[in-house]
C-alpha cells in the first residue's frame, strides 16, 4: 500500500498554520501527489491529527475553494477539482526557462521554430 | 498490569499481526509501545472500578434484575470506551505536527459481515430480553446491558476511525484496525452470552406454575438456539480478531 501524502505543520515558525496547510496542499496538488478528483480528509480529521482548531483547517480549505482548487459537496466531501492557478504559472515559467537554457547550451538559435514544429507534431501528446 | 506491561516484543507482534509490517523499525515499535502504555494507564483505573460497579448493581436495581457476571461485561466495555475517549482527547504535543491526507472511515477496519453478525446477535438478545420483560415485568436491566455494550462497541469502533493519527501510516492503520476489530469481536461474544442469559431467564419463567403454555415449548428452543449462536459467535470472534488479509 502506497503511503498517502502528508502535511507537516510547525506551530512555532511564525507562519500561520492555516497558511502552511494551504501552501502545502497547493504544492501537493500542483506536483500531482494529490491529483484532480482526490478526496481530502474532513476538516475535523485533519485538525485533530495536526492538533489545530477546526477553524484553522477550515480557513485553508476555504481559501483553496475560493481559488477554485477544491470543491466541497455533501456526499463526496472535499475534492481536488483544479490545479492552483498561481503555482501552475510558476511551474510553466520554470520549465520553459530550463528548456530555453538547455537549448541555448546546445547552440539552438531559433527555439520558437523548434517549439512550433513540435506543436504541429500530432504524435506528441 | 505489571505482568502485561507492553514491551518492544508486544509492539513488534502488534505491527506484524495487524499492520502486516514484516520488519518493523525501532521507531515504529516505539510508537506502538507508547500507544499501548498510554491506553493501559487509562484503562487500568477504570477496569478496577468496573467490578465495584458491577457488585453494587444488584443492590441498586433489585434482585429480579440481577444478571450476575453480565454486569461486569457491560461495565468493562463501558470502561474501555471511556478510556478510548480519554485517549483520543489527549492533546498533540510538540511544535512539529504531521498528518496523513488519506481519508479515514469505518470501511476497511472491520469486515461488514462482522458488523452484520454483531447486529444480528444483538437483535436476538434484545428480543429474548423483551419477551422475558413482557412475561415477568423484570429483566429490563438485560436490555440496558445489551444497549450499553453495543454503544461501547460502536463507540470504540467510531473512535478508532476518527481519533488523531500516529506519525506513521502503517503503525496508525495497525492500531486502528486492532481497536475496532477487538471491540467488535468482544461485542459478538458478549451478545451471544447475553442471548444465553435471556434464554436462561425464559427457561426459569417456563418453570413457574402460571407460565403460558407456549413458553414450555419456546424455552428449550431458545436454550438450544443460544448454544448454537454461541458456537457461531465463537467462530465469528476468532475470524474477526484473527490476522486480517492485507491487499
Amino acid at each position: 500500500m502506497a503511503d498517502a501524502p502528508r502535511l507537516v505543520v510547525n506551530v512555532t515558525n511564525g507562519v500561520p498554520p492555516w497558511r502552511q496547510v494551504r501552501d502545502q496542499l497547493s504544492l501537493l496538488i500542483a506536483g500531482g501527489q494529490l491529483p484532480i478528483g482526490a478526496q481530502l480528509p474532513t476538516i475535523r480529521q485533519l485538525a485533530g491529527d495536526l492538533g489545530l482548531a477546526a477553524g484553522t483547517v477550515a480557513r485553508a480549505y476555504r481559501e483553496l475553494e475560493t481559488d477554485g482548487v477544491l470543491h466541497t459537496a455533501r456526499r463526496l466531501g472535499t475534492v481536488v477539482v483544479a490545479l492552483p492557478p498561481g503555482l501552475v504559472a510558476d511551474q510553466v515559467r520554470a520549465l520553459t526557462e530550463e528548456y530555453v537554457a538547455r537549448m541555448r547550451a546546445l547552440g539552438v538559435v531559433d527555439i520558437v521554430a523548434v517549439v512550433g514544429a513540435l506543436c504541429q507534431d500530432r504524435s506528441i501528446r | 498490569m505489571i505482568l502485561t506491561w507492553p514491551t518492544g516484543w508486544v509492539g513488534n507482534r502488534v505491527l506484524r499481526r495487524w499492520g502486516d509490517v514484516a520488519d518493523p523499525t525501532a521507531d515504529q515499535i516505539a510508537v506502538v509501545v507508547r500507544y499501548l502504555r498510554e491506553r493501559r494507564i487509562l484503562v487500568a483505573p477504570l477496569m478496577f472500578l468496573a467490578p465495584l460497579t458491577a457488585r453494587a448493581m444488584p443492590a441498586l436495581i433489585g434482585p429480579a434484575n440481577d444478571l450476575g457476571s453480565f454486569h461486569l461485561l457491560g461495565s468493562l466495555l463501558v470502561a474501555w470506551l471511556l478510556a478510548e475517549t480519554l485517549g483520543s482527547l489527549l492533546p498533540r504535543r510538540g511544535a512539529l505536527r504531521t498528518a496523513s491526507l488519506a481519508r479515514r472511515g469505518w470501511r476497511g477496519l472491520v469486515p461488514v459481515w462482522a458488523i452484520g453478525l454483531h447486529l444480528g446477535l444483538t437483535a436476538v438478545a434484545v428480543a429474548f430480553a423483551v419477551v422475558a420483560l413482557a412475561m415477568s415485568g423484570a429483566g429490563w436491566y438485560l436490555i440496558m446491558v445489551v444497549g450499553a455494550s453495543s454503544l461501547a462497541v460502536y463507540g470504540i469502533g467510531w473512535l478508532a476511525a476518527i481519533r488523531p493519527a500516529a506519525a506513521d501510516d502503517r503503525v496508525d492503520g495497525a492500531l486502528r484496525m486492532r481497536s475496532a476489530r477487538v471491540a467488535v469481536g468482544v461485542g459478538v461474544l458478549g451478545s451471544a452470552l447475553l442471548i444465553g442469559a435471556g434464554a436462561d431467564r425464559l427457561a426459569s419463567l417456563a418453570r413457574v406454575s402460571h407460565a403460558p403454555a407456549w413458553l414450555d415449548g419456546f424455552a428449550p428452543v431458545s436454550l438450544w438456539a443460544s448454544v448454537a449462536l454461541l458456537v457461531v459467535a465463537l467462530i465469528g470472534w476468532s475470524r474477526v480478531i484473527g490476522a486480517p488479509k492485507h491487499g
